[in-house]
């Protein structure tokens, strides 16, 4: 059994657990309450720490974990740990809150800086009409390398998330074609 | 008996009258040129006895005229330098340094209180810079590599949609002939910029003239200040963006700690130890300390240090076979 993890980050309130309860197979929940014992097995090491947790069951061979993490930096010690077989970082903005935008660009260079993952940076709540303008979305974002895509959409919506979570696994895919398969 | 030749050097009205009154007292025949291209064209064709550098027209620093002056002689002259306070003027054995008097200066100072006229006796010129660059090729750059890559002895146009900037450089000094910002050592911080070079020659360097608004620093000390200009720390990690790759020092220690940024926030012997393997986090204190972040960057641009990627066979640090990696993309997709 394989054990690959997806991690979902951005600031409170930016859509952390809709996002990952659009595909997960059981309802997100935090930490101090897993499910299975193989689950309990997996995450003990981080059940100290608010995270939310799905779970997504591939095959008999293969699961996802599902991580969604407030990001804060009492948690840094965590994030190494974390890290370990995860396949993409997708981040979160709420695109209501500029506080929310701003803290984009803080948690991509954290992770950057931990390990090079696949990571796209997603606007949720674009359904809503209170929007950031976009001139201040454009400057919280300037400095974000241009090979990182960010996306518009409302986390609540499972069609939105899906697309997301793809696009980061298709960005792995592409990035090696000609390199041999390591197991 | 022929008379002794005296070339000198000077567009400074005063002065130069008074090097002439008294070489002429000396029953010297004096000629006089006011810039360096000229200078070198007399003494290439002329034999003269002394040959006397004051201020002039020309960009060139009094050193290296006089050194170019000497080399380009048959009949090797003494050379006299008239040196302004702030000069640095290094030992030659053909030459003799003087203190550039400044009472003519003091006095005509005072003759400008009264209200007399005295811009003639200044010489100030403009240059025209309009086809300073004969053929220009504007190329997109950062403005942070195009330092980097900057050589010696090249004319360069930077610009953006609102800033200007047309210098030179000439061996290890830089010098800037025209520019919009209102703090020159900000320079680093303009975005969408293009550029365009060209090389610059030894004729035409020489014939280059200078006005009291020409910026003249060592290169080195140029990048130093810009770098030491910039106080947001955003901006300048975004100067060292791969935080992860491995800094080893390119430059002679000795040098490297000739320089106060660097010695006082890096520690050189540390960093010249390979097997420490320094990344750029490490260096910086991921990203903590500023002071070593701005030494770090002037080691980049100074090109004092090497950085490079780790070794890493995909783009990234994940480990997954493909056919599994698919499989979970198929799962997503029919969800
Ligand atoms: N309309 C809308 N509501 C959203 C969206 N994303 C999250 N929400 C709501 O915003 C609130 C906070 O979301 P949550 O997932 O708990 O945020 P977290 O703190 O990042 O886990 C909840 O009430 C969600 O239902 C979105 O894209 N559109
Ligand atoms: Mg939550």
């Amino acid at each position: 059994m394989m054990v690959f993890r997806i991690i979902v980050t951005g600031s409170f309130n930016s859509g952390k657990t809709e996002f990952i309860k659009q595909i997960s197979e059981i309802e997100p929940i935090t930490t101090d309450k897993p499910v299975t014992e193989q689950d309990l097995k997996e995450i003990k090491a981080l059940t100290t720490v608010a995270l939310d947790f799905g779970r997504l069951t591939i095959d008999d061979d293969i699961i996802i974990h599902l991580y969604a993490t407030p990001g804060q930096e009492r948690f840094d010690f965590i994030y190494p740990l974390l890290l370990k077989n995860a396949l993409a970082v997708i981040i979160l903005g709420d695109i209501t809150d500029e506080k929310s935008l701003k803290d984009i660009t803080k948690y991509y260079r954290k992770f950057y800086n931990l390990k090079r993952l696949p990571t796209v940076v997603a606007l949720t709540k674009t359904d809503l009409d209170n929007k950031v303008q976009q001139e201040k979305i454009d400057e919280y974002l300037s400095s974000l390398p241009k090979d990182v895509p960010i996306k518009m959409i409302n986390a609540t919506d499972k069609e939105d998330v899906k697309k997301t979570v793809l696009l980061a696994l298709q960005m792995l895919l592409e990035s090696d074609e000609d390199q041999e398969e390591i197991v | 008996m022929i008379k002794k030749k005296v070339l000198i050097v000077c567009n400074e009205a005063l002065l130069r009258d008074l090097i002439i009154f008294t070489l002429e007292k000396l029953q010297c025949e004096v000629e006089l040129v006011d810039n360096p291209k000229d200078a070198v064209k007399r003494i290439e064709s002329d034999n003269y006895n002394i040959v006397v550098i004051g201020d002039n027209k020309g960009t060139v620093v009094k050193s290296k005229l006089a050194e170019i002056i000497y080399n380009k002689c048959k009949r090797k002259p003494q050379i006299v330098i008239f040196k302004r306070i702030n000069e640095t003027i290094p030992k030659e054995f053909y030459l003799t340094v003087i203190n550039k008097p400044t009472f003519h200066e003091a006095l005509l100072e005072v003759a400008e209180k009264e209200g007399i006229q005295t811009t003639h006796m200044h010489q100030l010129e403009h240059i025209d810079l309009s086809n300073y660059i004969k053929l220009p090729h504007f190329r997109k750059t950062n403005i942070v590599k195009f330092f980097k890559n900057l050589k010696g002895n090249l004319k360069f146009h930077i610009r953006n949609e609102k800033e200007e900037i047309l210098g030179f450089t000439m061996g290890a000094d830089i010098f800037i002939l025209k520019s919009t910002l209102d703090n020159i050592h900000s320079i680093l911080l303009l975005e969408n910029v293009e550029t365009s070079t060209e090389p610059l020659n030894l004729n035409e360097f020489l014939s280059l003239t200078l006005d009291t608004k020409t910026f003249k620093s060592n290169l080195r000390d140029f990048i130093i200040n810009c770098v030491d200009n910039i106080n947001d720390k955003e901006k300048l990690l975004e100067i060292m963006p791969e935080r992860d790759s491995i800094v080893t020092l390119k430059a002679p220690s000795y040098i490297v700690k000739q320089i106060d940024i660097i010695k006082e926030n890096i520690d050189i012997d540390k960093l010249n130890t390979p097997e420490n393997n320094l990344t750029i986090n490490d260096i910086i204190e991921n990203g903590e300390n500023i002071n070593k972040l701005k030494a770090l960057i002037c080691m980049h641009i100074l090109n004092m240090i090497e950085i490079e990627q780790p070794a890493s066979p995909s783009k990234y640090d994940v480990k997954i076979k493909k056919s599994f990696l698919k499989k979970i993309i198929d799962r997503i997709r029919g969800l």
